[in-house]
């Protein structure tokens, strides 16, 4: 099998011992790549559409804003009833505050653990559209990049991808970093003259090198949503002791719902004397509205868990996000938390999720958000075609194997401690090197079209 | 460290005010005017076990530059109408005083609820029931008053739909 390496080979003054690890980081690369890309893409899109939450929501809600008026707007407590009244059984989940006088609440009600977002007009008190949470596009969307649409099953297989596109951004730079370039072309622009080959293996190489450091931060500042890692991080902090109360982001749709079947609390009972009169969401919303929170501010009855009326800044914008809690007698305020009194840790992750969203730092960051995506979508596609342009036919045309190839104490360190840090990672390296040794010996064709070798396996 | 931390912090923080601030969710619609002060969300309780007092609540925004103060209310449906709060007495124990008026500071949003601030109405008159308006009038230190009907609204044990009603049942 003769294949031309690369368009910037390794010379011959280098060592053997680096070109060996050239081509070996090159073979991790390449399979990777081949598990990675498909999701890589799905992630890109999503992602990149996620980016525009509010303004394509704000797009959707268009119908129910701005809406004709005759009269002062009902009190809360009716728009409320109304929207309970719209089906038999269901239970107030929560009320979000409306962002002009105009606008039609949006209610979520719940029934046998389903949410339903149900729009009601302030006046009339019709209800002019009600949709099941998890049926919202934007829902759909963040269901398909968190979870795959197949629960924690996809959320594990998101961040088995995850982990494996980061070993190809660090394999990425080892194999990008210029040994014998004689200008910065092919380093930071593309060669556009010098044929397919070139072009196309420098479109992949320096669009890598400009987003890489974006696609690291992405890769890392996700992973507390994650199924291992997110709950593993979680547990950690819990035996060390710097977990707070709560944490405000949650991973996976399935921690979402049991929270939400959690059924009310009888708070209501009348107890004598003062206060007389028991707070009602009339009241806790206009004291929700006057503390001037970021939007979207989301206010829950109390329940099983919160025994307390909470008005929660749900901003995407974490560091101005802002919760505060409500006695559920006479509605006064018990407690406000602000991102300042948060745990540093749990500062830090907020941070992170909201550059991860685009929200952190305004129209910049959705900017950055969105070419890191289209980046990540021209690498993939860049790299299918080369590996489409170069593979031999009847094999699948991986890298060539290397012969006596070893990994040395620097390089198996590091891989441990990829594996260590990335759990998913790790197991799948185990169960990978586990099938290549016990399965894929007894099949030498398959052998052959992967690209392993005949008996030659790497040497951990 | 600690300090840069600290910078780091600060600087991420003005990043996100400065560039992710969105305004937050205006007030309610008012349904009243009295110079610079709005009324909105106007409601008053059902009165409890056929009494003939109750409670009224609302918001008064305040849009202008100076300082107001609620001084009086009054509705033609009720013998009269009292400013209360709920005071921290000396024992630390809350308890509700009739005070003679309500600030309302300039560009400030005073909601009057159930744990603060509220408009003690008495000798209301009989037979209200949810969906009725009662009357109500404002009168402020600066001389304007305000006039709107405020909806009668039920108590929270009716208001959590129906599961909730059957925990009541003795």
């Amino acid at each position: 099998m003769t294949v031309s390496l690369d368009a910037r080979p390794i010379g011959s003054e280098t060592s053997q011992k680096s070109g060996r690890l050239y081509r070996m980081l090159w073979r991790w690369h390449f399979y990777a790549g081949l598990f990675c890309i498909p999701f890589i893409i799905i992630l890109s899109l999503t992602g990149a559409t996620y980016l525009f939450k509010a303004q394509i929501e704000a797009a959707f809600d268009a119908p129910y804003t701005d809406l004709a008026l005759q009269g002062p707007a009902q009190p809360v407590s009716a728009q409320v009833q109304s929207a309970l009244a719209s089906m038999e059984g269901a239970r107030l989940k929560s009320y979000r505050l409306p962002q002009e006088g105009d606008d039609a609440s949006q209610i979520i009600i719940t029934k046998d653990g389903i949410d339903f977002l149900t729009y009601v007009h302030p006046q009339t008190l019709a209800v002019l559209k009600s949709i099941k949470t998890e049926d919202r596009f934007m829902a759909i969307v963040k269901n398909i990049h968190g979870e795959l649409l197949a629960g924690d099953y996809g959320s594990l297989i998101v961040e088995l991808a995850a982990s494996w596109a980061l070993v190809m951004v660090v394999t990425g730079l080892y194999l990008w970093w210029p040994r014998q370039a004689s200008g910065p072309a092919g380093i930071l622009w593309p060669r556009l003259g010098r044929g397919a080959k070139v072009f196309w293996r420098d479109i992949h190489a320096v669009t890598g090198i400009w987003i890489s450091g974006f696609a690291i931060f992405l890769l890392i500042s996700g992973l507390p949503w994650t199924h291992v890692w997110g709950d593993g991080f979680k547990a950690l902090r819990q035996a060390i002791g710097t977990a707070s109360v709560s944490q405000d982001w949650s991973r996976g749709r399935s921690s979402e719902l049991s929270a939400s079947q959690v059924p009310l609390a009888g708070t209501n009972h009348q107890h004598g004397g003062n206060p007389i009169y028991t707070a009602s969401i009339d009241d806790v919303a206009a004291a929700a509205r006057a503390a001037s929170l970021q939007p979207p501010v989301v206010i829950f009855p109390p329940d099983a868990k919160n025994k307390v009326w909470r008005a929660v800044s749900q901003t995407q914008n974490r560091p101005l996000g802002t919760s505060l809690k409500f006695d559920p007698l006479d509605g006064s305020l018990v407690d406000r938390q602000d991102f300042a009194d948060k745990h540093p840790i749990d500062q830090a992750v907020g941070i992170g999720l909201a550059a991860h969203e685009g929200q952190l730092f305004g129209p910049l960051n959705q900017i950055i958000g969105l070419l890191t995506a289209l980046g990540l979508i021209t690498l993939s596609v860049s790299a299918f075609i080369m590996w489409r342009k170069r593979a031999p036919l009847g094999v699948l045309g991986a890298p060539p194997p290397i012969l006596e190839a070893k990994i040395g104490f620097g390089l198996g360190a590091l891989i441990v401690a990829f594996g260590l840090f990335l759990p998913v990672l790790g197991a799948s390296l185990i169960l990978v090197a586990l099938i290549e040794r016990l399965v894929l010996i007894r099949f030498p064709a398959a052998r052959t079209w992967l690209g392993l070798g005949r008996t030659q396996f790497r040497k951990a | 460290m600690n300090t840069f931390i600290h910078i780091l912090m600060s600087t991420t923080l003005v990043l996100a005010a400065c560039g992710g601030a969105a305004p937050p969710p205006k007030a309610a619609t008012p349904v009243a005017k009295a110079g610079s002060i709005s009324i909105s969300e106007p409601r008053v309780r059902i009165p409890l076990n056929g009494r003939d007092q109750t409670a009224a609540y609302l918001t008064l925004t305040n849009t202008g530059t100076k300082a107001d103060r609620l001084i009086s209310a009054s509705s033609p449906h009720a013998g009269k109408l009292e400013l209360h709060a709920h005071l921290k007495t000396a024992d630390g124990m809350m308890a509700m005083r009739q005070i003679n008026q309500i600030d309302i500071p300039a560009g400030a949003q005073v909601p009057l609820t159930p744990g603060g601030l509220h408009l003690m109405v008495k000798q209301v008159k009989p037979g209200l029931k949810v969906g009725d308006v009662l009357a109500l009038k404002l009168v402020f230190a600066s001389g304007q008053t305000a006039q709107f009907d405020a909806p009668i609204v039920a108590n929270p044990s009716a208001d959590m739909g129906k599961e909730h009603k059957g925990g009541h049942q003795h």
